[in-house]
């Protein structure tokens, strides 16, 4: 119950923020303008329209989780909320439940718009769609940014909330980039870059493995099951190993009176 | 909490600047336009829009192959991949038929940032006129390309291709002329792309020679060819055909039949890198 409450003020405070409203404008924007691509004349190209859409949602989305999850311990110590809620009968652990929760559902929220929009976009140019590789996609999406969320609040925990901002970025950037290339990498690195190569293929998230878009783009169908299962327990694994860092980080931590 | 939004909307209205800025920067130094070459943005932006041209037509490539990639030499093999092997399409498809048009955007794309860019040019007019069967609008893919790189004779001599197919003799002729009065622009006297291209004009040229009643250049022009084709039967052929004829002028021989019927005679450019 307490973990819903401090989830649902985290939900009311990005409704009444801007940030949201401004990446749907841009990506409606975006859309409009991808809808009027000159393909030479010829007509019926509509993948582009579909993965375009969403590329900007996993953007976007990104933008939004590392944004909120970012500042939410960093504004609780600068304002000083942090003291009165640490005066009332919660745990640190449901405190950051709490804003994972919060900051992971609104952003699901809005990546659930975004889909719905990309859909719509794709649908009126007459692509089909798979509706069944729509939710695929849209739940290892959603494990995602639960990942996401909770290594960015994992940092949050230890660092300001621009350096966690930052940090989290890094790592997603070299996660998306990155990781999954490192075996064939590895194919012509000297010992020394294969070995932290290694490391990073081991240590770091694989966020790509929980991104559908060439299959819902390229109607190959839908996924597996049981792919999509052990994806998702992945997604849920690092959500925990997250949330269990932060845990860590925070358990203990003294907030004196006078700090920031 | 209003400082953080104000970072955020700024960073979002960086990248939207950025964004608007780089179309610009494609505007202005399109190749049609006089400004060219005063244009600080075009500089500016020269090398972040041979990235993007870079990018766009691999994605290009990678619609062609229905989203799967050109598969790598991988040093190791572990869960990690096995799963995204079952996740991620693999094999090797290609689009066909009218699902080739998907390629359209990123090929248009590829061009807005980087005119120069003759391969995408091309590829993006051999599809139009193979699989989407629409020869006008590769037409004027070409006469677009041309504009864009006036000095490229490979442009000049896939338009005559296309016209060779069409029938159009007399417009395959000026544009065979206009190919060899360029060639071997951009490329060097010992590629040996250059060295076949000419060959080939060479050939159609001496085709079309005949077909106008020219027996001397016609023959001129075969012997060029057949020395750089030896093998060539059709060019054996034709000199023998013309040498004999009594009379050529409006006969359309063997070798114009053969490049108005034949589907094989039009392939698209091939990427350098590309192994298939």
């Amino acid at each position: 119950m307490k973990i819903w409450v401090l989830a649902r003020l985290v939900w009311l405070e990005i409704r009444r923020r801007k940030d949201f409203y401004l990446l749907a404008m841009t990506f409606a924007l975006a859309m409009v303008s991808l809808l009027f691509t000159d393909t030479f004349g010829a007509e019926g190209a509509v993948r582009y329209i579909t993965d375009a859409g969403l590329t900007l949602a996993w953007f976007s989305s990104l933008l939004l989780v590392i944004s909120t999850a970012g500042r939410q311990l960093s504004q609780d110590h600068t304002s000083g909320v942090i003291h009165v809620l640490l005066s009332k009968p919660i745990a640190r652990g449901q405190y950051l439940v709490g804003k994972w929760l919060g900051s992971w559902m609104s952003v699901v929220a809005a990546t659930a718009l975004f889909y719905l929009a990309t859909w719509v976009f794709a649908a009126g140019r007459g692509s089909h769609v798979d509706i069944r590789t729509l939710v695929q996609a849209f739940v290892l999406h959603a494990a995602a940014l639960g990942m996401v969320a909770a290594l960015t609040l994992a940092l949050g925990t230890r660092l300001t909330g621009a350096a966690a901002r930052v940090l989290a970025w890094i790592i997603v950037l070299v996660s998306l980039f990155i990781v999954d290339r490192v075996p064939a990498l590895l194919s012509h690195a000297d010992p020394l870059s294969a070995s932290a190569l290694l490391i990073l293929y081991f240590a770091f998230p694989q966020l790509t493995l929980l991104d559908l878009r060439l299959r819902l783009a390229h109607e190959w169908g839908p996924a597996p099951s049981g792919v999509v299962l052990v994806a998702l327990a992945y997604g849920v694994g690092w959500t925990v190993l997250g949330l269990l860092l932060a845990w860590l980080g925070y358990r203990r931590r003294f907030f004196p009176r006078d700090i920031e | 909490m209003k400082c953080c939004s104000t970072n955020f909307v700024a960073v979002v209205a960086a990248i939207m600047l950025f964004g608007a800025v780089f179309t610009l920067a494609c505007q202005i130094s399109d190749p049609h336009s006089a400004r060219r070459a005063e244009s600080v943005l075009s500089h500016l932006f020269g090398s972040f829009r041979m990235l993007i041209a870079r990018h766009t037509y691999h994605e290009a490539d990678r619609y062609f192959h229905q989203g799967i990639g050109h598969e790598e030499e991988r040093a190791f093999d572990d869960p990690f991949q096995l799963l995204r092997r079952h996740l991620s399409p693999v094999g090797h498809v290609h689009l066909q038929g009218r699902t080739a048009v998907e390629i359209m955007p990123w090929l248009r794309w590829t061009l807005r940032a980087d005119p120069t860019h003759v391969e995408a040019w091309l590829v993006a007019a051999y599809w139009l006129q193979r699989d989407l069967h629409r020869p006008d609008l590769a037409r004027a893919v070409y006469r677009e390309a041309a504009l864009a790189n006036p000095h490229d004779y490979r442009i000049f001599m896939e338009w005559a291709r296309l016209l060779l197919r069409e029938g159009s003799w007399g417009g395959a002729t000026r544009l065979c002329d206009q190919a060899l009065a360029r060639w071997p622009s951009p490329l060097t006297v010992d590629d040996e792309t250059a060295r076949l291209d000419r060959a080939r004009l060479m050939e159609w040229r001496g085709y079309l020679w005949a077909w106008l009643g020219e027996r001397e250049k016609a023959l001129q022009s075969l012997e060029i060819a057949q020395s750089l084709r030896p093998q060539h039967r059709i060019i054996r052929e034709e000199i023998v055909r013309i040498r004999l004829a009594q009379e050529i002028a409006g006969v359309v021989g063997p070798g114009l039949l053969k490049l108005r019927d034949d589907d094989e005679a039009a392939h698209p450019p091939r990427r350098r890198d590309d192994h298939h």
